[in-house]
């Protein structure tokens, strides 16, 4: 339970604490159908980059979409993120292959302190977009779960 | 002001998953804030060749961090998704006294009609004791904010 206040103390420290701050990131999915983690340093100043940053995608187990099993994400996949007064919101995309086939997938988490809880709960999207073979238009599918994400 | 007023419109027409290029304008009695970038195709595209300039309107500030041109690695966050954007700016002075400047804005497709603000821009400044500001000095200045998104052709 001490890392709760240290959350939300750590959030807070980001959104307008010295310039040195830093915080430790962490977000996670665990359904039926994805594991994910992702984990880093947050800083205020320096280059806005998080360090030491490591994300792992997994797709397990029936209705996940046709193409990747496992999808190794560095820094320079970090399309879009926020983390900025209470919100956890991170957007991740590479490019896979398997098989002969190619694509992208996109990991999209959105998550918000709750103040009750002090905790980041909040959903996921993942979307798996395969090449079209003659240029059509490139099938996808969409899952949407739970995420969760701290900082502290 | 009227082709952003129609850039306005079409944020609020375009499809989210469309690629363009985000503006946004802030012109008050604090502020001229402007800032541009392209925004990649996708669910969530990435964001490219932004770039961004800040001018505050109150004399006796520190001259560096009154007038500031942000790039892209100034961009620590960004969040343009679903009608939805987010940019959130800062730079620290390079040497001297610490000194600082963090830029909010947020803007949404709702409740704003075209060519009206359609969000809000938080400028917070901070300086340490310099030549001429023996007391340091710290501002944190608000107003609103017009952002648009013009889809790629």
């Amino acid at each position: 339970m001490t890392a709760r206040p240290a959350l939300l103390a750590a959030l807070l420290v980001l959104h307008a604490g010295p310039a040195a701050a830093t915080a430790n990131l962490d977000c996670g999915i665990d359904d039926r159908a994805v594991r994910f983690e992702l984990s880093g340093l947050m800083g205020r100043s320096g280059s806005g980059a998080i360090l030491s940053f490591r994300s792992e995608l997994r797709l397990v187990g029936r209705g996940t979409p046709r193409g990747p099993t496992r999808v190794v994400f560095s820094q320079e996949d970090v399309v879009q993120r926020w983390i900025v007064g209470g919100r956890i919101d991170i957007a991740l995309r590479r490019a896979w292959s398997r098989n002969g086939r190619k694509g992208t997938v996109t990991v999209i988490l959105r998550t918000a302190v709750d103040e009750e809880e002090l905790e980041a709960p909040g959903t996921y999207e993942l979307i798996v977009t395969q090449e079209a073979p003659r240029g059509g238009k490139p099938p996808s599918r969409t899952i949407r779960g739970k995420a969760g994400c701290s900082l502290g | 002001m009227r082709a952003l007023a129609l850039l306005a419109f079409l944020v609020m027409a375009a499809p989210v998953q469309a690629s363009g290029r985000l503006t946004c304008r802030a012109d008050d009695e604090h502020v001229i804030l402007t800032a541009s970038g392209r925004v990649g195709p996708g669910r969530a595209g990435a964001i490219t060749g932004f770039d961004a300039e800040l001018a505050l309107k109150e004399p006796g500030l520190p001259a560096d961090l009154a007038r500031a041109q942000f790039r892209g690695a100034d961009l620590f966050d960004r969040w343009v998704m679903d009608g939805e954007v987010r940019l959130r700016l800062y730079r620290e002075r390079e040497s001297g006294p610490y000194g600082s400047i963090d830029v909010i804005m947020t803007a949404s497709r709702e409740g704003a009609p075209p060519g009206e603000p359609n969000g809000t821009y938080a400028v917070d400044l901070a300086s340490g004791e310099a030549e001429g500001l023996p007391e340091g000095v710290e501002r944190l200045i608000e107003g609103p904010v017009l952002c648009a998104l013009e889809s790629a052709p």
